[in-house]
């Protein structure tokens, strides 16, 4: 009896061998009569906790092939998802390129007149406008706006702010520290194709706060695989009209006396420039959402390869000791 | 309310007797330029010029039909509701816009318009319905919002229907 138990181990040991098992299970019980198949599971209840690669490699059959299950399903929406982003990415690259003559055409005007005055007063209330997405799984754009926000409040101790939200995930990133500062929270802005009419909506939102400075962070949409967080600070009404004589080398042509006529500039640029900043930004999300995704996939599939490799072996190993646990019954006839 | 209605019947007067001091103008100018200006004329969804060089470019101003040559002195300009003129090579295109901004600087001439379609694709029979529509939205208006935005509608109506006419 002792001899077959010991030819037993024998072909044990070497089975364990032949699949690359290279540990000692720490409480093997020898004077117990299993087939190898219960002994190999018995090591793994033994080696679960000494490292992923034995936890791994000793995990069952079923459950590697339900992991290889779930892994390829991930593989397939996360494939779907990237598609999906892909051309929605072309819908919005198109209708950012034909709109930059109307975005663009504002610049050298701002930069002669508004650019004059921004720099001329820093302090008072700031209005900080976070243009992020409301859906998750895209990349880096949402995170990056909301650093780039706490990195402002962080240092800026002097001045008052106050926090327009422009979708969900900004909130979410933002309202653990800051959540005494948030005004309004704006929902479903990029739900829809950004539109001038539904910029003009969120620009009179804005215009309800009292502010000195409107800084808007958004994602500058650079190409396909970079985009870049953006600050853009825009001068409030109050300070434009009190430098109004920045405007003195333009003749203004309008039936309203001369304060109003800014007040309409003002309002029509604003609205201007924030709908560039959003339709950049929605730019932004699908390139970074593709790519994400695109990333997503090929780690899914290079997870379901190595899976594959771990359960051929195993499948291999376990034929492998059902022959040794024949040959050594017969052997021990 | 009167004088906005006042203000703009006065301003068609203006407009017309204007155009047609400009097209008096037209060959002395065209004649003597031999510079182009540089122009940009654009909407949020699509640009129908982008930094073209024309001849001349005539857009609705607040204050009347304003025509912009090259050496232009700078201006802002507040667009109403009316026609824009592209004229190059003597070719002339009209486009109506309901409202925007024209910036003109030294090197070049930016017209921003929220709407803007060509003078062809306006329907006359859509155009006075929306003018009936909108005058009686103006009578039977509750509060002083919606009978702004009401007038505003006949505004743009009458001015799309002025530009048909012309």
């Amino acid at each position: 009896m002792a001899a077959m138990q010991r030819s037993f181990m024998n072909f044990v040991s070497k089975s364990r061998n032949i699949v690359g098992v290279n540990s000692r299970p720490p409480s093997w019980n020898m004077n117990r009569n299993r087939t190898v198949d219960q002994a190999l599971l018995l090591a793994t209840e033994n080696n679960v906790c000494s490292g992923v690669d034995f936890q791994v490699r000793f995990a069952s059959l079923k459950a590697v092939r339900s992991r290889m299950r779930s892994v390829a399903s991930i593989s397939k929406i996360t494939k779907a998802m990237k598609m999906v982003a892909a051309a929605k990415l072309r819908g919005v690259q198109a209708r950012q390129e034909s709109s930059k003559p109307f975005t663009a055409g504002l610049k050298s005007f701002l930069k002669s007149t508004f650019g004059e005055i921004e720099g001329k007063e820093t302090s008072g209330n700031h209005l900080v406008v976070a243009v992020t997405s409301d859906r998750g799984l895209c990349g880096g754009v949402n995170s990056n706006v909301v650093r780039e926000i706490r990195k402002l409040l962080h240092e800026d101790k002097q001045n008052q702010y106050a926090i327009l939200l422009c979708g969900d995930k900004g909130r979410d990133g933002l309202q653990r520290l800051y959540r005494n500062l948030f005004v309004v929270t704006i929902k479903d802005v990029f739900r829809a194709p950004v539109n001038f009419t539904q910029t003009c909506v969120v620009a009179e939102e804005i215009f309800k706060q009292k502010f000195d400075s409107v800084t808007i962070f958004y994602n500058h949409f650079k190409n396909a695989i970079s985009q870049i967080v953006t600050r853009k600070v825009i001068p409030g009404l109050d300070i434009i009209l009190k430098h109004a004589e920045t405007f003195d080398s333009y003749e203004f042509e309008s039936d309203m006396d001369s304060a109003q006529t800014l007040t309409d500039l003002y309002e029509f640029q604003f609205a201007v420039q924030l709908f560039d900043a959003l339709l950049e930004n929605a730019t932004s999300e699908q390139a970074a959402r593709m790519s994400a995704m695109d990333n997503a996939t090929r780690n899914a599939s290079e997870m379901y390869q190595k899976l594959t490799l771990t359960y051929n072996r195993q499948r291999q190993s376990v034929i492998t000791g059902e022959l040794i646990e024949i040959i050594s019954g017969a052997e021990a006839l | 309310m009167f004088s906005l209605l006042g203000r703009t019947a006065v301003s068609c007067l203006k407009q017309r007797f204007q155009v047609q001091m400009l097209k008096r103008g037209f060959a002395d100018q065209v004649a003597q330029g031999t510079e182009k200006l540089k122009l940009s004329f654009a909407t949020p969804t699509f640009a129908l010029r982008k930094d073209a060089s024309v001849d001349m470019v005539v857009f609705p101003a607040a204050t009347g039909m304003m025509g912009v040559l090259p050496q232009h002195v700078p201006t802002v300009a507040q667009l109403k509701p009316g026609v824009v003129t592209v004229i190059e090579d003597g070719k002339e295109d009209k486009y109506f816009v309901s409202s925007g901004f024209a910036f003109v600087t030294k090197d070049r001439t930016d017209i921003l318009a929220v709407e803007a379609v060509r003078l062809e694709d306006l329907d006359k029979e859509a155009v006075q319905r929306g003018l009936n529509e909108c005058e009686s939205a103006v009578n039977s208006a509750s509060d002083e919002v919606s009978q702004a935005i009401a007038q505003i509608g006949v505004e743009v109506h009458s001015a799309m229907k002025s530009a048909l006419e012309s």
